[in-house]
């Protein structure tokens, strides 16, 4: 699976509508745009190999528009289902290499399994093509670079980290002193923290969740998972827009925060007998377990807005006793005592997966903090 | 985009598509399966022809199949012609309902579809914004005579029915639906104020939290729509012309204005008036470049397009329904061609607040058949409205006090004394 040129009419029908998508963000991201002439000015980006490994959407694609321009060799890659084909297809026309794993996916019925060697499997082809500096999510390329290919970590001029997810891992790394190359950490930047995950994340997750599900949410009770910066952005706008919500939350301090700033704060098995719509934002495995599902009432919603399918108990709902698709983005698993539970894009993060993630706006920060982290990994913060 | 062929497979994906999606409005909405089903039951719309010309979507369908269930003959019609759904009509089709709705179609194919609908000679009539009604009235004035009751949706076909009496226009009972409490309390101010700020934000992908957003018109469309956006965190501006409801929105915290001083400092702007050319000329020509104007009205003309199109340099598809006139230098982004941005661009309505919206008209049709009324506008009796509500509480399971005889003032007592005095 490499990345291709488009074949098919209907691959340039996609990438018009890609196109169309990729100018409407443009005007609304000057941050970006400012962080580009600078970096262009300065020659920095000539010749030098990015690898983005962003979810594909518009404002990703602006990114990768902007380095091109700059003068530096991009490539992308995004787990399937982070991938908005539209934009691949018009970055691919714009001579941009998109290595995804989406174009071998054609329903949902591929298991877990399948999809995520795919999804290995392009970021082994984004690797072997070389990148200098890697724009990684989740950390999933890194630690593939680490593990499979040697040669290409030790070249590396760095590489920037955007999730907690990801965070997390590289400092595991970090401490086996596996991680000799330079990481910016952009997850602990305030402009993520404060805009990206608080407002954006809070916003788009919250919307997406509605937009899929035609459902009203005043009155509902909501229940968020985790209360760091994601968690508090959507109970904020879930409470903003009528929702009952309460929280739950390991951390003692993050708990009472919670409940000083007005939800109710309990544990998750306190809380799943009420939830009517749940939402995950830890960015932790194994969220959510059978014992939880057990408590939680027929037809609950559940929304992942941390990191996806590994927050979410799939060996249990796989093991449901009937699967079905009832409305685009929502299964429901009926299990065998009768219980329905609705899940939402397959377990993966819904804004990212079922919407069009972060606000344009929001990103423009966040993609000019990319542009300087490049700056800073290639000047003095470069490997010698 | 081609017709696909009668029973081919794509066919049969798009009734697929429109059965699922009324099968999750089935699953949502308790009031209509619950306390509209048990009265319309009763064997009184047996044969009865109703025609329901609402946004022909799933939860339309859903009203429609309950009627049809109860044994009406129902005749289904789009009430905008961009807000039919395809998948929807196919699904009603299978099940053997007369639909004269195409989706994709434009004015004139909607006005024909209105008229085929009044060829079929309802009896009474569910409408949206009157447009059938009205029409009727127009073009096929000899049917008034057999129309026996007409239930209306919005806030403007209410307007549109009360113009009709007051010029002795209107020789049947007509409900207004709107005015029910179980409908506009609900129905314009969450359900529109949620799915408009959805549809905005789905459209463009922009952020709220810090945006400046004008809504014109503070009834409850605007008062929803304003409330969800400053909650979200959006400085929020209202124009309305009513006294009242401008010092409302004034206590309610929003900044209260002019059009021209309000919206030549919005980002977004979004028009909840009812009427039309909210934002006319004297408002574009203020407005700011790369302004998105979504409208949450029942008129397509509510943001002025003919206007916009008439002055622009040029006129530009940005793809996702959005239409940038540009206009003098500034862009101009119009979304869902200036029709009801929350169904042209999204879902409409949530599902659940549907259900009470639809069992008001479900109930109001109900009630048009059996109850003896004299031609004018009413309102639906308030016992009927509570039970609405009634039905909705138990169906999430919560309880509700009586009033207790030692609760109520003594009215009673001091009017006796007031009395033999």
């Amino acid at each position: 699976m490499t990345s291709h040129p488009l074949h098919s009419a209907r691959d340039n029908t996609m990438a018009d509508a890609g196109q169309k998508r990729i100018d409407w963000a443009r005007p609304l991201m000057p941050v970006l745009a400012d962080a580009a002439k600078t970096l262009s000015a300065s020659g920095i980006l000539n010749g030098r190999h990015i690898g983005i490994c962003l979810p594909i959407d518009a404002k990703t694609a602006n990114l990768a528009l902007v380095l091109a321009d700059a003068g530096a060799k991009v490539s992308c890659r995004a787990p399937g289902h982070y991938t908005n084909m539209e934009i691949a297809h018009a970055l691919r026309r714009k001579g941009i290499s998109v290595y995804t794993a989406t174009d071998e996916i054609s329903d949902n019925t591929n298991t877990h399994i399948q999809e995520f060697k795919n999804d290995i499997e392009s970021a082994r082809a984004l690797l072997t093509s070389t990148p200098d500096i890697l724009l990684d999510y989740d950390a999933e390329v890194i630690c593939l670079a680490r593990a499979d290919f040697p040669d290409v970590f030790a070249r590396l001029k760095g590489a920037t980290e955007s999730t907690k997810t990801g965070i997390d891992k590289l400092h595991d790394l970090s401490k086996a002193k596996a991680l000799d190359i330079p990481l910016v950490n952009l997850d602990d930047t305030r402009l993520n923290r404060i805009f990206n995950n608080t407002i954006g994340t809070g916003q788009s997750v919250v919307m997406a969740m509605l937009d899929l599900t035609n459902l009203q949410i005043a009155g509902r009770s909501v229940l968020v998972i985790g209360y760091g910066s994601v968690g508090k952005g959507i109970a904020s706008h879930a409470a903003a827009l009528g929702a009952l919500v309460t929280v739950a939350e390991i951390d003692p301090v993050k708990a009472m925060q919670a409940q000083y700033d007005g939800y109710l704060a309990k544990s998750i098995t306190d809380a799943a007998p009420a939830a009517e719509v749940v939402f995950t934002a830890t960015g932790s495995k194994g969220t959510l377990t059978p014992d939880h599902l057990t408590e939680m009432p027929d037809g609950v919603i559940i929304c992942s807005a941390g990191c996806g399918r590994p927050e979410m108990p799939m060996e249990i709902l796989q093991q449901a006793a009937n699967k079905e698709s009832v409305r685009a983005h929502i299964t429901n698993y009926q299990f065998s005592n009768g219980k329905n539970l609705l899940l939402i894009a397959d377990g993966h993060n819904v804004n990212t997966a079922a919407g069009e993630g972060s606000p344009i706006e929001i990103a423009d920060k966040l993609m000019a903090l990319q542009l300087a982290s490049m700056e800073f990994l290639l000047s003095d913060g470069s490997k010698q | 985009m081609a017709e696909p062929g009668h029973n081919s497979t794509p066919h049969l994906e798009l009734i697929n598509e429109g059965i699922d999606r009324i099968k999750w409005v089935d699953r949502h909405s308790p009031v209509l399966n619950g306390l509209v089903r048990k009265s319309v039951n009763d064997g009184s719309l047996k044969g009865v022809r109703i025609a329901v010309v609402v946004h022909l979507e799933a939860k339309t369908a859903f009203l429609a199949s309950i009627l049809a269930d109860a044994g009406a003959e129902v005749i289904v019609a789009g009430s905008n012609p961009l807000t039919t759904n395809a998948s929807v009509v196919e699904a009603l089709r299978e099940r053997g309902m007369t639909v004269v709705s195409e989706a994709d179609g434009d004015i004139s194919s909607w006005e024909q579809e209105l008229l085929a609908a009044a060829d079929h000679k309802p009896e009474y009539i569910i409408d949206d914004g009157a447009e059938l009604t009205m029409r009727i009235g127009m073009h096929r004035p000899e049917l008034f005579k057999t129309i026996k009751g007409v239930s209306e949706e919005t806030t403007t076909g209410t307007a549109r029915l009360y113009a009709m009496e007051a010029a002795g226009l209107l020789p049947f009972p007509a409900l207004t639906a709107n005015d029910a409490r179980c409908k506009h309390l609900f129905d314009n101010r969450y359900g529109t104020g949620q799915t408009t700020m959805q549809a905005v934000l789905r459209l463009t992908n922009r952020r709220v939290a810090g945006a400046n957003i004008a809504v014109i018109g503070y009834g409850y469309v605007g008062r929803g729509i304003a409330e969800y956006a400053k909650k979200m965190g959006a400085q929020v501006c209202v124009c309305e012309t009513d006294p009242v409801r401008a010092l409302e929105a004034h206590f309610d915290g929003m900044i209260v204005g002019k059009s021209v001083d309000v919206v030549c400092n919005a980002s977004i702007v979004i028009t909840a008036t009812g009427g039309m050319r909210a934002i006319g000329q004297h408002e574009i020509d203020v407005l700011n470049h790369d302004v998105v104007l979504a409208n949450a009205g029942h008129h397509d003309l509510e943001v002025d397009v003919a206007t916009l199109a008439d002055i622009a340099d040029t006129i530009t598809d940005k793809g996702s329904q959005i239409t940038t006139y540009n206009v003098a230098g500034r862009d101009i982004h119009v979304l869902s061609g200036g029709a009801l941005v929350n169904i042209a661009g999204g879902s409409g309505h949530p599902v659940e607040i549907m259900d009470l919206t639809f069992a008001v008209q479900g109930l109001g049709a109900h009630h048009l058949v059996n109850a003896q009324m004299q031609p004018g506008v009413h309102i639906l009796p308030k016992h009927i409205d509570d039970s609405i509500a009634a039905a909705k509480l138990h169906s999430m399971g919560i309880q509700l006090d009586h009033p207790r005889p030692e609760q109520e003032d003594d009215f009673k007592e001091w009017l006796k004394g007031m009395q033999t005095t």
